[in-house]
């Protein structure tokens, strides 16, 4: 069991690494290595820590907790094929996590990093369409029926293009360098992330790591079905190299337009869902 | 009953009405848990704002009696969730939720910031209208039906209006989600995190489970 | 923190993960059972043990402080 964890933490924080170094090479630099991310996490966790002064301590120390636990029991969850309603509540829930880190600290920046967090809630209502219209088509939310219903009817990403595309904004505005990443965005420093330092950030790491895993393995089962867990792992490093292209060429939008374009997907979306349901049996 | 969110875990029975846990609601559940008890145990963090055009900077104290206050109100927030997540009844499940709209105005409403505070009045009109939605949907349903009792409409058997359904989700929503967040956000500019993650966390856990609500019945 | 406090917490977060691990195995509790378990004591096991590395035994070396 530890062992999916620490292996999902690390090939996450490994595909950050990707992620960075394919952006970097789209723009004609360097880049870090591909391990930094897991080197970051590692000199983070060795760092001396304690809890600023300002700061509500519990909340702050507990938020980095609660933070790591939601998305090791995502892990399970998606390993398991229990329901997506599970995994979209933590995708949600994921929000408030930011929230917490962002405001526990009393930093201007760290709370401007929050207030954005809740104003990007449009992200999240892509996803619901997903699950929604998937649960149009298989009548079910359990991973493990959606991944039976494809074994029968191909997958997902053929029959319903349009949700593929919706699931996949979804992952591009949860990472680090998209055009919806307005909750860590530079002028705010690092965002949310600002006043967890040392080992909380090494935390912080770990998050980011599971999470990246999590929604791209959850999109692979979800829209290409059952494959050996080696072909997975290859098709979320190819999905994480086209997502690694879109954040190179695009720029990072305003908080208003972030969430004026994640609205207008939304509604289309929601469209498309009502079309769906209009014209199913 | 259709498998959404898992088979039963525990069901509590006080005569036809019932609270029932499955995987997905208990998750929810314990999330609302874990926040109250946060909110219980910490204390109030001293948000510091920058003077722009210098280096000064200021940190705002929480009095004492504002954070007995605003505490009182998280955990009631905190109740309010959690008998939204197992409640097995859709009348419940609206008192709780117009619940956790008042106490969200509550949390804030001890703040001495004017700008906080016509936020929270801005949200809670918002979230006033919207207890028309919220209770016209269930009226809709047990007009249609003869009964409000998720499990009992779960069995099938009963033509549940498509309208009911979407006007008890509109009424969640208002109560503080995607389109109706604008006046909640500025909400929380209020110092105090503990207390003002409960308004982000009790609005999102009663709309996943209005999701559930919509799908299962 | 003091290093044995630390080291209490990193020794106590690994036991339960060992102890949800190998009762799975032997199958005395179910699996939701030891993943709960897991799903609590790992974010204690990652916080404690970036926390141990660091934490003083109270021998360092007594930095300089001028003349």
């Amino acid at each position: 069991m530890i062992e999916y964890l620490v292996f999902a933490a690390v090939f996450g924080l490994l595909l950050l690494g990707l992620h960075r170094k394919v952006i970097a090479r789209v723009q004609m630099r360097p880049g870090p290595p591909v391990w930094q991310e897991i080197l970051h996490a590692l000199k983070f966790s060795f760092k001396s820590t304690w809890v600023p002064k300002t700061a509500s301590a519990t909340l702050y120390v507990g938020v980095v907790l609660v933070g790591i636990g939601i998305w090791s029991a995502a892990l399970f969850i998606v390993l398991a094929g229990e329901s997506i309603l599970i995994l979209f509540a933590i995708y949600m829930l994921h929000k408030v996590v930011e929230h917490g880190f962002g405001l526990s600290s009393g930093s201007p920046y760290g709370k401007f990093g929050g207030v954005r967090s809740v104003i990007s809630a449009a992200s999240e209502i892509p996803l619901f369409v997903t699950v929604a219209a998937i649960y149009l088509f298989t009548g079910s939310l359990l991973l493990a029926d959606i991944t039976a219903y494809q074994a029968i009817h191909g997958p997902f990403l053929l029959i319903a293009p349009p949700v593929a595309i919706a699931m996949y904004l979804v992952i591009l505005s949860k990472l680090p360098y998209g055009p919806f990443s307005i909750v860590e965005s530079k002028e705010l420093v690092s965002g949310y992330k600002t006043e967890h330092f040392g080992v909380w950030r090494a935390g912080i790491s770990v998050i980011d790591g599971l999470k990246t895993f999590v929604l791209l393995y959850a999109f692979v089962a979800i829209f290409v079905g059952a494959v050996p867990f080696w072909a997975a792992l290859v098709i979320m490093t190819v999905i994480l190299v086209s997502l690694s292209f879109v954040c190179a060429i695009t720029p990072m939008l305003s908080p208003f337009d972030s969430v004026t374009i994640q609205g207008l997907i939304t509604g289309v979306m929601l469209a498309y869902v009502g079309y769906l349901w209009w014209v199913m049996p | 009953m259709s498998e959404i969110g898992g088979s039963d875990l525990f069901v509590l029975e006080f005569g036809d009405i019932l609270h029932y846990y499955t995987p997905y609601t208990t998750t929810l559940f314990v999330l609302a848990l874990i926040f109250t008890g946060l909110a219980i145990l910490s204390r109030p963090e001293g948000q510091v704002d920058i003077a722009f055009g210098g280096d000064a900077y200021y940190a705002k104290e929480t009095a004492v009696s504002e954070m007995r206050f605003r505490r009182f109100m998280t955990i009631a927030c905190g109740l309010a969730t959690m008998g939204a997540m197992g409640s097995g009844d859709i009348f419940n499940f609206t008192l709780f939720a117009s619940l956790v709209g008042i106490t969200n105005v509550g949390i804030v409403a001890a703040v001495k910031s004017r700008h906080v505070l016509d936020a929270a009045y801005e949200y809670g009109i918002v979230a006033m209208v919207a207890t028309l939605p919220l209770f016209g949907g269930a009226a809709l349903i047990l007009a249609t039906t003869g009964t409000l009792s998720i499990p009992a409409l779960a069995a099938g058997g009963f033509a549940v209006p498509p309208i009911g359904k979407a006007l008890l989700a509109l009424g969640v929503i208002g109560e503080g989600m995607a389109p109706f967040y604008a006046a909640k956000a500025e909400m929380f500019r209020a110092p105090g995190a503990p207390y003002v993650i409960m308004c982000s966390l009790s609005s999102l856990l009663i709309f996943l489970r209005v999701v559930e609500i919509a799908i299962t019945i | 923190m003091k290093r044995k406090t630390v080291s209490l917490g990193l020794a106590a977060s690994a036991t339960v993960i060992v102890a949800a691990s190998a009762a799975l195995a032997a199958s005395l509790i179910p699996l939701w059972a030891a993943e709960t378990a897991i799903v609590i004591a790992f974010p204690a096991l990652v916080i404690f043990l970036g926390l141990w590395w660091r934490a003083p035994g109270g021998e360092e070396d007594i930095p300089f402080i001028g003349y």
